[in-house]
């Protein structure tokens, strides 16, 4: 079950936040993050309602497809985060065809 | 009482609609950290800009009895920002300016959110010659929030802990009344928290932001030199520790010195990794600390309990950067995006029975683990980690990680340790915290003297 692949992993997001900074951390330049500051908006956010939502403990809602379809997909935070499942999610995305709507959620999250 | 959306419109009037959210999903993320505490929900989340605005809603909540729980980045990981009663949570990060370096009395002033990251890198760029004592967390760490939980950093065996190098404060009270703190209080210049008046900074530093909200904070720098070095050394002699750290002290050549222990890779297993951290303006100084070093430990080399390892710049890499990403790679040890340690602050000596005591717990709650010590002011005492990492999505792993936490906790306190983040009962404590906050709107619930 593809879902189960991804849910085995989304949890391992730390929240660090190295994913909002640039290389120097001189700024966050993660631009949703920028823009309305709220941690939901980062990518840590995304990954953790995105795993919230996968298991039944927030429902879909107008402002959580608003926090998800913020990201740009600038990849910032796919070449700052430490961790090494960032591109497994990312292919097991485009492999296996989620709905859409997911789908695209994840690759923003991620990417 | 007003009702709780009189209050949201409150908070909207004083720092505008888009900073203020009582919406399911930043009520979700804002109720959890990365460890092992169970969730609870703010009913706010407010991103104060400026001072005004803090006081303004301190001011609200002291009125309406509002539970307030200033957060950083949330990078404490015991739940210490976790709103044990709901209320307002004031994510602290907008106000992220770096306002004031002062050169020649060396000291930094920055707002109450500004990141170790941000300051960093400013101080890389506009000020080569100074740094500051960064801590091992991410760089979305803040100033403020590392130096209420008295953290440590890389300066910490020359320096002591990062709340030593607070050079003054200024505090958002609980009842809502700016105070400054330090020299600055009465003079323009913020190069003393305490001396040569009363040292007030003991109101707030340590208190975990329970009895005030610091909205700007003075910070001493200290030089940042050309060249800097670490010398890596290994035993397995876990007796030996205290001694050799002592010894590397001794020398007064080492900016920072931390022990390293893990069972993972398997080669690991049983050793001791210290590292010691040189810097210098030149290589001829350089070289210099290095030689003081080894003679300082010479007779370990020449006993065989303790070897020097070459380290290649694949390794030093990571040991040279500030902050190390592996401290978060530790974090997906279990593949599972837990983690969570207890950092007691002890007598060096006891090194060895905290080393048992760790593998001991590990074994028998089945649990990843990993320690690192760091040495503070020049051997007084030190931070040992019983860090333990564990899979989010796995309840019984999180379960036995909390249950080996809490017995290391416990060894801890037994051992005459002072856990870093423990509920002390102080009754001057509580009195201090009644005082300063006698409408309890502070973290009600989280850390408090009972």
């Amino acid at each position: 079950m593809i879902q189960q692949k991804y849910v085995s992993q989304i949890h391992r997001c730390f929240r660090c936040g190295y994913c909002k900074f640039p290389t120097d951390y001189s700024s966050f330049n993660c631009p949703p993050y920028r823009r309305f500051r709220f941690e939901t908006y980062s990518t840590g956010g995304r990954l953790w309602l995105i795993y919230a939502w996968l298991k039944g403990e927030i429902e879909w809602s107008e402002h959580l497809a608003e926090i998800l379809y913020t990201c740009t997909t600038c990849k910032n935070c796919a070449e700052q985060c430490p961790m090494k499942f960032a591109p497994d999610m990312k292919r097991a995305g485009y492999l296996h065809g989620w709905p859409a709507f997911l789908k695209l959620s994840m690759d923003m999250a991620i990417l | 009482m007003v009702t709780t959306n009189a209050i949201y419109e409150s908070l909207v009037k004083i720092v505008g609609k888009n900073y203020v959210s009582n919406q399911k999903e930043e009520q979700y993320f804002y109720a959890r950290d990365g460890g092992l505490m169970p969730p609870l929900e703010p009913d706010y989340v407010v991103l104060p800009k400026t001072t005004e605005e803090v006081k303004e809603i301190v001011k609200l909540a002291n009125r309406e009895k509002v539970p307030v729980v200033p957060t950083g980045a949330g990078l404490a990981l015991t739940g210490l920002v976790i709103p044990q009663k709901g209320g307002i949570l004031l994510d602290m990060k907008r106000m992220d300016r770096i306002l004031e370096l002062n050169e020649k009395a060396r000291y930094v002033i920055v707002e109450g959110g500004t990141t170790h990251g941000a300051l960093k890198s400013y101080l890389q760029k506009h000020h080569p010659d100074l740094r500051h004592s960064i801590p091992d967390s991410p760089p979305a760490a803040t100033v403020v929030a590392n130096v209420v939980i008295h953290g440590q950093g890389r300066l910490s065996q020359q320096h002591g802990f990062n709340s030593d190098m607070v050079s003054g404060l200024e505090v958002v009270l609980p009842t809502g009344e700016v105070c400054l703190i330090g020299s600055c209080s009465v003079s323009s210049f913020w190069f003393s928290k305490g001396a040569p008046l009363p040292d007030l900074s003991g109101l707030f530093l340590g208190w975990f932001g329970t009895t005030g909200i610091i909205t700007k904070l003075g910070l001493k720098l200290y030089p940042c030199k050309k060249m800097r070095d670490v010398m890596l050394f290994l035993t397995d002699r876990v007796e030996l520790v205290p001694d050799i750290m002592l010894k590397l002290s001794h020398t007064e050549m080492v900016e920072d010195v931390t022990i390293s222990a893990q069972p993972l890779p398997l080669r690991y297993k049983g050793t001791f990794w210290i590292m010691a951290y040189i810097t210098g303006d030149s290589e001829e100084e350089l070289e210099f600390k290095r030689k003081m070093v080894w003679g300082a430990l010479w007779g370990y080399f020449e006993s065989r309990d303790l070897g020097p390892l070459s380290v290649s710049p694949d390794m030093k890499a990571p040991l040279m950067s500030m902050p190390s990403k592996d401290i978060t790679r530790f974090a997906d040890v279990a593949k599972g995006g837990g983690f969570q340690y207890a950092g007691p602050i002890t007598p060096i000596e006891k090194f060895p029975a905290f080393i048992q005591k760790l593998e001991e717990v590990a074994q028998k709650y089945n649990v990843f683990y990993a320690s690192t010590t760091r040495l503070i002011g020049s051997g007084h005492c030190m931070m040992f980690s019983f860090s333990f990492s564990f899979n989010r999505a796995n309840p019984d792993e999180m379960a036995r990680a909390k249950e080996a936490l809490d017995e290391c906790s416990k060894f801890a306190l037994e051992e005459g340790g002072v856990l870093w983040k423990d509920p002390n009962t102080l009754n001057l404590m509580k009195k201090i915290k009644q005082l300063l906050d006698p409408s309890g709107i502070m973290n009600p619930g989280n850390w408090e003297a009972k």
